[in-house]
């Protein structure tokens, strides 16, 4: 009798808890990382400073790009918050599709993954006389824009999100 | 003894449908967000800007604003990596200290958030080129700082929408 009870509860216990204790653990066991092997850990942008040539008359300030993973290290939906040449904008996206290889994704196969790119390719410092001048006040109000379109974009919680560190032109700053 | 596995049997289907319904609800609820209780439909930067008079005296400036929330309700770790003006400084971190009630976690939330707030501030007149470029300049590094500072995996980030001080509207 006694011993009855005992695998009762056991049972009572072990039939109640399992599905939530693997429920917790799917939770934490998704990421993305990239990994070059001519890069240090997570240096995405870094690999695409070498992977890309910006001309250094480029119009364009600063923006953030998104791109979504799937499981399969597949990029999907390319999306830009502010406008760039067609040029830059192929090439930054030609970059960061052959990077694919590069990315270690550990999730579901129904989960995704956002990655975050901020990009900074003007120098405001720039003296050559065809450059248009940096306009300040201009360069602030689009960045309102930029912050408003990133939150409308990824929403309030980045669960989903990689963000990497700032791309901007070599030797720019 | 037929009765006393039946009853726990029983028991335990009840409680494990019972706990599947929350869980259901927790999914749904895993998110951290803000609440106001004066106005609902408020966001951070609406009880922010509610508080705030737009800063006419300072120089234009673009500051990521983070801080760590807990789920028992209280903030601390305020931080940026911009050149804020002190005074503006120590009033924005008292208005972000005034919405520690109004920050609410999801049953299934971690312990605590980062929020990143960007907060927008100045009068555009008093922006020199070399105020512009700084500006440029001063963004970039804390977006780098700020990734620096966290790392890669985002996930423990609650992103508000920016507190905005301009009114121009930019023509490409």
């Amino acid at each position: 009798m006694a011993k009855m009870k005992i695998y009762s509860c056991l049972f009572f216990y072990i039939f109640l808890f399992s599905p939530y204790v693997s429920f917790s653990q799917k939770e934490n066991n998704s990421s993305l990382s990239f990994n070059h092997p001519s890069y240090p850990a997570e240096a995405f942008s870094e690999y695409l400073q070498d992977s890309i040539k910006v001309d250094k008359q480029v119009k364009s300030s600063a923006l953030f790009i998104l791109f979504k993973f799937n499981s399969k290290s597949e990029i999907s939906e390319f999306k830009l918050s502010g406008e760039m040449t067609s040029k830059i904008t192929d090439d930054l996206k030609n970059a960061i599709l052959k990077s694919a290889p590069f990315w270690i994704t550990s999730f579901p196969d129904n989960v995704y993954k956002w990655v975050v790119l901020p990009v900074f390719l003007e120098n405001p410092t720039s003296t050559l006389a065809t450059k248009t001048k940096f306009d300040g006040n201009a360069f602030f109000s689009k960045m309102e824009i930029q912050f408003e379109w990133l939150r409308m974009n990824v929403g309030s919680n980045l669960t989903d999100v990689y963000f990497s560190a700032p791309f901007s032109s070599k030797n720019q700053f | 003894m037929e009765n006393t596995v039946i009853k726990t049997f029983t028991t335990s289907l009840f409680i494990m449908l019972g706990l599947t319904f929350c869980n259901g609800q927790s999914v749904k609820e895993n998110m951290f967000f803000f609440e106001d209780p004066i106005n609902k439909n408020n966001e951070f930067n609406g009880f922010f800007s509610y508080r705030f008079d737009r800063d006419y005296n300072s120089d234009q400036s673009i500051t990521l604003i983070m801080f760590k929330v807990y789920n028992d309700g209280h903030i601390d770790s305020i931080k940026n990596w911009g050149d804020l003006d002190k005074n503006v400084e120590s009033e924005v971190y008292k208005i972000i200290m005034q919405s520690e009630p109004c920050w609410k976690f999801g049953l299934n939330s971690s312990s605590f958030k980062f929020v990143i707030f960007p907060f927008f501030n100045g009068s555009p007149s008093k922006l020199t080129p070399q105020k512009a470029n700084s500006l440029y300049r001063s963004v970039y590094e804390q977006l780098a700082l700020i990734r620096q500072y966290v790392g890669p995996d985002f996930s423990n980030i609650y992103l508000s929408y920016p507190k905005k001080a301009s009114y121009i509207i930019v023509e490409e």
